[in-house]
């Protein structure tokens, strides 16, 4: 249940932070929603991995930051229907770029965040 | 001030069913190392979302809740996340995941949106 709670509440700040920054509707910019997305790729190795090694908070805090604020912060919806527009309005190099860069920073993002975690990890254990 | 609300809490809402449908699918999926619930979770979103983009007028209070909703419950950085973990393990399950998440995500999108504006 606290659980539960936690994942809400995370969520509202979440969704409460995106929708600040793009306004809902096709005026969004794309960038905006590529720059969210990268951005929380970055994020949530370290909220996994890395937060609970600085500071000791409980699990439920953890799951509410993950799932909840960093899960809701970004998008997967939004990502296809802009490709899928960008695609309807035949801006094939545009769909291309979008969506490769997407994928591509996304991924660099994750890794780079995950092998920073992971050599934190280490290091503490072996403090 | 009160759609802002509305679409936080759709997000929060849709985060749970996020996490319940996860735990479900862990479980139905526990002999595969394919991530199936987010990638199911992301195709099911982007498909309603573009079925509401061409339902609903972009600047509806309905269409600005469904997509608060859709954009909590759908998540990218997850998606990226398992595929960068499955990429060292399991290359192949990696590259299958982020393509078919892509290919069933943006044609979902699109079938979506053509299939309820035609």
């Amino acid at each position: 249940m606290k659980k539960l709670m936690a994942i809400f509440l995370g969520a509202l700040v979440g969704s409460a932070l995106r929708y600040l920054l793009t306004p809902v509707g096709p005026s969004h910019h794309l960038l905006t929603v590529m720059a969210i997305n990268i951005g929380g790729c970055l994020l949530l190795p370290l909220v996994t991995g890395a937060l609970p090694l600085l500071i000791p908070v409980a699990p439920h805090v953890i799951t509410g930051l993950s799932v909840g604020l960093v899960g809701s912060f970004t998008t997967f919806s939004t990502f296809a229907l802009d490709a899928a527009r960008l695609l309807q309005a035949h801006a094939y190099w545009a769909a291309l770029g979008y969506v490769g860069g997407s994928l591509l920073l996304g991924w660099l993002a994750a890794a780079g965040s995950l092998s920073l975690t992971h050599r934190w990890v280490k290091g503490a254990r072996f403090r | 001030m009160i759609t802002a609300l509305l679409v936080c809490c759709a997000g929060g809402g849709g985060a749970l069913c996020r996490f319940g449908l996860t735990l479900l699918g862990n479980r139905l999926f526990y002999d595969t190392y394919f991530p199936f619930p987010t990638l199911i979770i992301n195709v099911v979103a982007a498909t309603l979302l573009g079925m509401g983009a061409g339902w609903l007028p972009a600047t509806s209070l309905a269409f600005q809740v469904l997509s608060g909703f859709l954009g909590g419950f759908s998540t990218y950085s997850t998606f990226t996340t398992e595929f960068t973990d499955l990429l060292h393990t399991f290359p192949k399950v990696a590259a299958s995941y982020i393509g078919l998440s892509v290919v069933l995500g943006i044609g979902g999108a699109f079938l979506g949106f053509w299939w309820v504006s035609a």
